[in-house]
């Protein structure tokens, strides 16, 4: 199974894939959502990690544009953020992501997502 | 005297009276001063007459003296002319007097004119040696008559020159008397116009001069004006619009601090999050692959609980820039603190605190819950954390009907708060705990959620050792 990660900062970047590496997952990293778009439909991935508050591009942009592609649209989305309010977190599952959850986080918390949204035991 | 109606209506009833008096004196003067004039009239009229009569007693003097020389008879007629003349003024003349001495030397000399006049009648007649009889009878009684009459004259004379210089007395003490109450009035009502000008003046000038200073940003001034009442009263007025003012200037500057550090906490937790995402999480992730007896596992824990706590700070600090959704709703506040208490019931019992509650009816308070017990939370924790050795905390509820307020007070026996840092509690970052006991933000918090339920939060501690006093005041209605 294949995980993409949108996220620009390296801290961030650096750990997701450490965990996915511990779960033996997938990994196709970005620090834009720009190319993440360009490449997305190559890549297909079975989830999508990315961050809400990117420069150019954010992550409601990105969900929505996401969830808007026939191909794409199927896509678990989980968002991450470290400004969370009740405010970002509706209006990110009303661009269509499922789930959410705010920096910083237990490695228990993401981990748990992860498998949720990919099916796993 | 305090006020400006007393001090007008005094000097001019002052200024009236005056005048009235001078009138009053004015007008007395010159009914005397008529009177006398009358008099003098009369006196001058009298005189005349008996200046006539004199006239007319020498008038037949001197017919006597024809009528020896030249015989002719009609001497005698002319002499009986100025008899009748004479009987005639003496009687106007006594008709007019109303002195009873008066008329009784008047009525003599009449009497003695006739002895005379018979005297004359003889001698007219020719009964007497003329010449002889003039010499020894008529001269000497001719004298008399003249001394009298003269003497009558004078005494008429005198009084008329009496009456004359009263008149001119009374005309000149008249002409003082005016001009001394009229220099009176004019000082008088100079020396109050002075008076009230500067009682009045003076004070204006004050409050001219303290609204100049306070207009120039000086909130802490204060106009001190006694009297009069009015504008003591006006200045009263400015002084408290002045300090509403100053107290709106005070929350003003207070909000827009919290605001500006509610915007820098917010940049700051959000850059904050990431690198402290990467530290928790690898930290996590090494506590994983570490095996339970690895001598590195208790550092790894260290970073994980450092982590864990700058989460907790970035936490408080995200709550206290964000606000969260006010959702205002009748709601029973002694049930609140119920709540709240059943909340930190443990540490109240693990700290020995002896809790004390005279909680009286309120009616339902329109206010937003969650936030609202936020602010109990903060004040009841500071309250535990202030009373280490335990105490007494006790919570009050009552209506301060005088304002309309729901008035919570909280009290504790704890080490209270010195006198430098009581204007300082609820400023953001503002704490005298433990580093890692407490952000600083829990009171600036409970100060933002209270301001925005039109209410008050106000603490009181007499000093170290002595405990502490929040007082919450929530509007029971308008919220």
């Amino acid at each position: 199974m294949k995980v993409m990660i949108v996220e620009d900062d390296p801290d961030v970047r650096q750990l997701l894939e450490m965990v996915l590496e511990e779960m033996n997952l997938k990994q196709a990293i970005f620090n834009n959502a720009a190319s993440a778009l360009a490449q997305v439909e190559k890549i297909l991935p079975d989830l999508i990690i990315m961050d809400i508050m990117m420069p150019q591009i954010d992550g409601f942009e990105l969900c929505q544009r996401l969830k808007n592609n026939s191909r794409t649209k199927h896509i678990p989305i989980l968002a991450i953020t470290g400004y969370d309010s009740k405010e970002n977190r509706k209006k990110m599952f009303l661009c269509g992501a499922d789930d959410y959850l705010a920096k910083p986080f237990d490695l228990s918390s993401i981990t748990g997502k992860i498998r949720a949204l990919l099916g796993l035991r | 005297m305090n006020n400006i109606r007393t001090r007008l209506f005094l000097a001019f009833s002052g200024l009236i009276g005056l005048v009235l008096a001078m009138g009053v004196v004015l007008v007395l003067v010159s009914s005397r001063s008529q009177q006398l004039i009358f008099k003098g009239i009369y006196e001058y009229t009298q005189l005349m007459s008996l200046r006539e009569v004199a006239f007319s007693i020498e008038q037949q003097w001197r017919s006597i003296n024809y009528f020896i020389l030249l015989r002719d008879p009609s001497e005698r007629d002319k002499f009986a002319e100025q008899t009748r003349i004479i009987g005639q003024r003496l009687n106007d003349i006594l008709k007019n007097t109303s002195s009873e001495g008066e008329k009784q030397r008047l009525t003599e000399f009449l009497n003695e004119c006739r002895k005379y006049w018979s005297k004359c009648g003889y001698f007219f007649q020719g009964k007497a040696e003329v010449l002889e009889y003039t010499e020894k009878v008529l001269t000497p009684e001719y004298n008399q008559l003249r001394k009298n009459l003269n003497d009558i004259l004078d005494s008429y004379s005198q009084n008329l020159h009496a009456t004359e210089t009263t008149i001119k007395e009374i005309g000149r003490k008249s002409f003082q008397f005016s001009v001394g109450i009229g220099l009176g009035a004019l000082l008088f009502g100079g020396f109050l116009s002075i008076v009230i000008f500067r009682s009045i003046s003076r004070p204006l000038y004050k409050l001219e001069t303290g609204t100049k200073i306070i207009g120039e940003g000086k909130l802490d001034y204060h106009i001190d004006i006694k009297s009069p009442a009015e504008i003591a009263r006006l200045a009263e007025s400015f002084n408290q619009m002045v300090k509403n003012l100053r107290d709106l200037q005070l929350q003003v500057i207070q909000m827009d601090r919290m605001s500006s550090i509610g915007q820098l906490a917010g940049g700051v937790a959000h850059e904050i999050n990431n690198p402290l995402t990467g530290v928790l999480g690898q930290a996590q992730l090494l506590l994983e692959k570490l095996p339970a007896d690895s001598p590195y596992r208790k550092h790894i824990e260290r970073i994980e609980n450092a982590a864990q706590r700058a989460r907790r700070i970035v936490r408080a600090l995200l709550d206290f820039a964000r606000e969260k959704n006010y959702v205002f709703r009748k709601s029973d506040i002694n049930k609140m603190i119920e709540e709240t208490l059943d909340f930190c019931h443990t540490e109240i019992e693990s700290r020995h605190i002896n809790l004390i509650k005279n909680f009286s009816p309120l009616p339902e308070v329109n206010l937003s819950a969650g936030h609202i017990q936020q602010v109990f939370v903060n004040i009841i924790n500071n309250a535990i954390q202030a009373m280490p050795d335990g105490g007494d905390l006790i919570i009050t509820t009552r209506i301060n009907s005088e304002k309309q307020f729901a008035e919570i007070s909280f009290r504790d026996t704890g080490i209270g708060i010195e006198a430098n840092n009581i204007n300082h509690v609820f400023d953001p970052f503002f704490t005298t705990k433990d580093i890692g006991q407490g952000t600083g933000l829990g009171l600036t918090v409970s100060y933002g959620i209270i301001q925005r339920h039109n209410g008050e939060i106000l603490v009181r501690s007499d000093g170290p050792g002595k405990g502490a006093e929040f007082i919450v005041q929530l509007p029971l209605i308008g919220t």
